[in-house]
């Protein structure tokens, strides 16, 4: 018993530590005086906070239909002569409480921006490491794949891949994925390459260890900072292309409109005096991808070894 | 040296703009916003009604509409009726192709046999053979006695037999070739179609010298082309943008009932419906056809979704027209009352369906289809949508073996109700040249008999009470739910005059500027 609560204080005082050590890096300091980066975590969290918890504060669900009333369409906001405080900001066509389906729409766009990202992290990774360590026919191979890619831009990719497979967010995903994988494969292959002469990968090899050891220990923990600059950055390119593709009637399902969606249901109005109902998500959006770059070039900043 | 350089582009900007400003004063060209870009230009695959609508500007037929949709002498300069089944034609002479070939009897008995073999073969099943007397003369025969064969006529577009047979039904699209007052200059799609005027056309060339057809499918922009002058005159006026259209000086907004119905086609005389996960198909029951009809509150979609611009349908056709009932009262919303009967056929608690609708077609009919979705679901039918441009959703829905619901539209542009029924509702596959879009696979013999005798009679008021019998016959089994009437917004600059049509159609050749 005793030895397993000294193990336990071990592991705390370490986790302390290692939170001390935190707060005392270089990193975490310049990080405290770099306002946007704050800013950007403020403005993440808060969508966070939004997509977790928003649900239970708003009045309505807007994916409910049987909670959603015609009667109510096109209320312009509560501060507009005609709006009422149960819809704070207007309606669309279908009498959704736009706040309401911007909680929910950023929802959908943070888990699309998100998984699309752990999902292409994963396979590019996986890939470029592959591809970077070998070397020989694997190399050539998939670097080919991601080149023929690459010449395509990558709404166009995905854009094709949705009109083909359909609407959903099961199919926006894989589409995502099939783009966003290139980035990681190519730049984890260059810092495998670079990483693969040095000593203590020819060290490991020396004495015998297999290669999976070899990269999943050694190689990818030094590759790591520059995926996770990549990372963040792309949950912000993701949430775009979403809305883009949306935007375009390619992308989520219409009866469970994500912040794109929104955008283009409204502009279809805009036009017509409702401007509402496009404004406010084409704000959310601009402001969630505004956070999550603000913290990205901070993170590019502080990682990138050619930037110091 | 940097100031002469400044000025050298102010003048070049000066100039560009005043070349610019000259090319949109010219008083013989109209741009033209459409809704829809036509989906051939060959007349004889498919009867869409953008598609006939440009096709018109290149073909001519043996006669055509007047803006009231009377009957007038085109391409056949009178004709007579030998007995009921029996009809002469003397056409107009010297007429030519844009080719320079000449127009006979034989173009148009070919035109026939060529739509014979395409999915509009219905326009000539009542056409039992055409003979060619000479080459200005036309025999016709119909099937059985046949009151509305004109109706027919009007809309066979005839092709060169010439031409057609030597390029093949590719170049035919791309590069037509009619006798009508307009030549195709380019054809790029969904960017523009360009004509100019046959200056030798028969009936003496159009007062519009050059037409640009420009599909701009979103309405906001195409509100926002004409605002800024891009184009003369829009069709299909989003519903949002009329008040903003008619209280603009330079601009007019022209409104008028449409006969462009928009219902839902219910999948309710098979066993099994493809997107309802049920041993058996719930919608055979009238009880639940008549539940879905009282959960849709139309008047609803009307004031919000259309903001005004519709009419309640109450039956299938408009009271003008052959094949109206009197006395048949519309469903009005009741949702009790649906959801009563859907528990009385044993689906208290609904069933999933999906709709299909397109999303590019009609007004606001995507935002109609969430609207339906909605309410159905508050009766306990849980609606999904499957919304799809038009280009997919017309032959999606056609065979009718993926629908369980559809919404449609259907515009009685030949003036009754026979045309709809005869392709919508005649049961499929039994009567050739019938029922071929039967979506719902509706099978009532009463009703195909009502319908056949209706098209074997001589006589047009014979024809409206086999019509009528059929419109009451369809509306008791609800084989269609009807929704409403689309009003047809079109609005133009004030400078461009014209007759409105009542069937919507926006013809360059009855059109002229007068700044």
């Amino acid at each position: 018993m005793a030895e397993t609560n000294k193990i336990g204080k071990d592991i705390e005082i370490k986790k302390k530590n290692r939170l001390k050590e935190f707060l005392e890096s270089e990193f975490f300091f310049n990080y405290k005086r770099n306002i946007p980066a704050i800013i950007g975590t403020i403005i993440i969290i808060i969508f966070l906070l939004m997509a977790t918890i928003g649900p239970l504060l708003v009045t309505q669900n807007p994916y409910n239909l049987s909670e959603i009333q015609l009667m109510d369409a096109y209320k312009p906001p509560a501060w507009v002569d005609g709006g009422e405080w149960k819809f704070p900001l207007g309606t669309d066509s279908q009498g959704r409480d736009i706040l309401s389906s911007v909680v929910y729409g950023s929802r959908i766009s943070l888990f699309i921006g998100l998984t699309g990202m752990l999902l292409s992290s994963f396979i590019g990774t996986v890939l470029g490491l592959a591809a970077g360590y070998f070397g020989g026919k694997i190399d050539s191979f998939i670097m080919r794949i991601a080149d023929i890619q690459l010449s395509f831009p990558a709404t166009l990719i995905a854009l094709f891949i949705m009109s083909i497979a359909g609407r959903g967010i099961d199919n926006l995903l894989i589409a995502l994925t099939l783009v966003g994988w290139v980035i990681y494969a190519r730049t984890v292959r260059g810092a495998t390459l670079s990483e693969k002469k040095k000593e203590y990968v020819e060290a490991g090899k020396v004495i015998g260890l297999p290669s999976r050891k070899i990269i999943t220990k050694h190689i990818l923990p030094n590759v790591m900072t520059s995926m996770i600059v990549i990372a963040t950055i792309q949950v912000g390119t993701f949430i775009l292309t979403e809305a883009t593709l949306s935007f375009l009637g390619v992308g989520v399902p219409v009866t469970r409109p994500s912040l794109g969606l929104l955008v283009k249901n409204g502009f279809d109005v805009l036009f017509s005096g409702l401007w509402w109902a496009s404004t406010f998500p084409g704000l959310f959006i601009m402001l969630l991808v505004f956070g999550i770059n603000m913290l990205g070039d901070f993170l590019r900043d502080e990682l990138n070894p050619r930037l110091k | 040296m940097y100031k002469k350089g400044l000025i050298v582009v102010i003048i070049t900007l000066l100039l560009t703009i005043a070349v610019g400003s000259y090319g949109f004063a010219q008083d013989d060209e109209l741009v033209v916003g459409l809704a829809n870009d036509a989906l051939y230009l060959d007349p004889h695959q498919q009867n869409e009604t953008t598609t006939n609508m440009l096709c018109k500007h290149i073909y001519d037929s043996l006669v055509n509409h007047t803006a009231d949709m009377e009957i007038v002498p085109s391409l056949a300069k009178s004709w007579e009726r030998n007995s009921d089944t029996e009809w002469v034609f003397y056409l107009e002479e010297g007429v030519k192709f844009h080719n320079g070939n000449e127009f006979t009897a034989s173009d148009f008995k070919y035109s026939v046999d060529r739509i014979r073999d395409t999915i509009i073969a219905s326009h000539v099943a009542n056409i039992e053979e055409v003979t060619v007397v000479d080459d200005y003369t036309l025999k016709i025969e119909t099937v059985k006695p046949y009151a509305v064969l004109l109706r027919d006529l009007q809309k066979i577009m005839i092709v060169d037999e010439e031409y057609a047979e030597k390029v093949g039904d590719e170049k035919l699209n791309m590069e037509p070739v009619g006798t009508g007052p307009y030549e195709l200059v380019e054809w790029i799609k969904s960017d523009h179609i360009t004509m100019v005027a046959n200056e030798d056309y028969w009936d003496g060339a159009p007062e519009i010298k050059k037409v640009t057809f420009r599909p701009i499918t979103n309405n906001a922009t195409r509100t926002a082309a004409l605002l800024s002058g891009d184009v003369d005159l829009i069709n299909d006026v989003s519903v949002r943008d009329a008040e903003r259209i008619a209280s603009n000086d330079d601009l007019t907004l022209i409104e008028k009932p449409s006969l462009r119905l928009i219902y839902l086609h219910v999948d309710g005389w098979r066993e099994k419906s493809p997107t309802i996960d049920l041993e058996s198909n719930p919608m055979q029951d009238l009880r639940v056809r008549q539940a879905i009809y009282y959960g849709i509150n139309v008047d609803e979609i009307v004031e919000f979704t259309m903001n005004g611009h519709a009419y309640p349908a109450d039956q299938y056709v408009p009271s003008t027209l052959l094949g109206y009932v009197d006395g048949i009262e519309r469903y009005h919303h009741d949702p009790e009352k649906a959801k009563e009967l859907l528990a009385e056929a044993g689906y208290p608690d609904g069933f999933t369906v999906t709709l299909d609708a397109p999303n590019d077609r009609y007004v606001n009919d995507a935002e109609v289809a969430q609207a339906i979705a909605s309410q159905l679901s508050k009766i306990g039918i849980n609606v999904e949508l499957n919304l799809m441009p038009k280009s997919v959703f017309f032959d999606y829905v056609r065979p009718g073996d993926k629908s369980s619901l559809v919404m449609s539209g259907w515009s009685a542009t030949t003036g009754d109700s026979g045309r709809m029924y005869e392709v919508f509702l005649v049961t499929r596959d039994k009567y050739e040249g019938l029922g071929g879009s039967n979506r719902g696979h509706y099978t009532n013999d009463d009703f195909d008999q009502a319908v056949i005798a209706s098209n074997n009679t001589a006589s047009l008021k014979e024809r409206d009470q086999h019509l009528q019998e059929a419109t009451q016959i369809a509306f008791d089994d609800l084989a269609l739910i009807p929704l409403y009437y689309q009003e047809d917004l079109m609005a133009k600059k004030s400078y461009v005059e014209f007759t409105p049509r009542v069937d919507n159609a926006v013809f360059a050749f009855e059109m002229s500027i007068n700044k």
